[in-house]
């Protein structure tokens, strides 16, 4: 009798290793470098989502970016600590965080 | 999978387009904002966070009027204002944006790929960036200082 491998699962492609999830990497690398450039926070908080599920996806073989996931998620860690820094800073009055002026 | 998941990829493949709709959407509409009011102006945009904690220019500083003098046929000024926005990120972004979409219309076309090396490269030439736009020297060329 002739041995059948298992069938893929839901949604998994034939193949030795799946990209599916490999979107995720790219989500994270975008937003962290978002965030280093211009949004600070906003990007960086989706940036760490995306990087630690593409990190995920990528140990469980459902993608092959991991490096790419976790580049984005370090990126995304780097702008809400600067965002952090700069909020305390601006909250204590040492610096004069203002709208007066556009700086970006 | 979790039930989450699995209703998210079921609804893009009813309408695949209502992510990178989305998303170009809200790029174009922040794109002509910023075309119609300009960023070398005060009381329009934020200032940059890092630049008034630290005094320092960020990666990003200067990006948003680098882009709209770009888009108002200043270049020269455009690359003053940032370089590496004007040559580096927009470029790359927009062929990001249409290899997105393109594999969104065609389904022969691939989701974007981005290579490993580049992963890892980039950020690292940010941070040389943030770095050299600082020196006093290299100031007046990669910042937009005295604009």
């Amino acid at each position: 009798m002739t041995q059948f491998p298992p069938p893929p699962e839901f949604g998994m492609p034939m193949g030795g290793y799946s990209t599916e999830k490999n979107k995720l990497g790219v989500w994270a690398l975008v937003l962290g470098i978002a965030s280093i450039l211009c949004c600070g926070i906003f990007a960086g908080v989706p940036a760490i989502i995306t990087g630690v599920m593409g990190r995920n996806a990528a140990n469980e073989g459902r993608a092959t970016n991991g490096s790419m996931a976790t580049v984005g998620m370090v990126l995304g860690i780097v702008g809400v600590g600067l965002s952090i820094l700069g909020g305390i800073l601006a909250a204590t009055g040492v610096i004069d965080y203002s709208f007066s002026t556009s700086s970006n | 999978m979790s039930v989450a998941s699995a209703v998210v990829d079921r609804r893009r493949e009813v309408r695949p387009w209502a992510l990178p709709g989305a998303v170009t959407t809200a790029l174009v509409a922040a794109t002509i904002y910023t075309v119609v009011r300009d960023p070398h102006q005060p009381g329009f945009f934020p200032s940059c966070v890092f630049l008034s904690t630290t005094g320092f220019y960020c990666p990003g500083c200067g990006g948003l009027r680098a882009v709209h003098d770009l888009l108002t046929g200043h270049v020269t000024q455009a690359l003053h204002m940032n370089p590496v926005v004007v040559l580096g990120v927009l470029p790359g972004g927009l062929f990001l944006m249409a290899w997105w979409l393109a594999a969104t219309i065609f389904p022969r076309v691939r989701p974007p790929v981005i290579p490993t090396w580049l992963t890892v490269a980039f950020p690292v030439f940010l941070g040389v960036f943030w770095v050299l736009r600082n020196l006093p020297a290299l100031a007046p060329y990669l910042s937009p200082v005295g604009a």
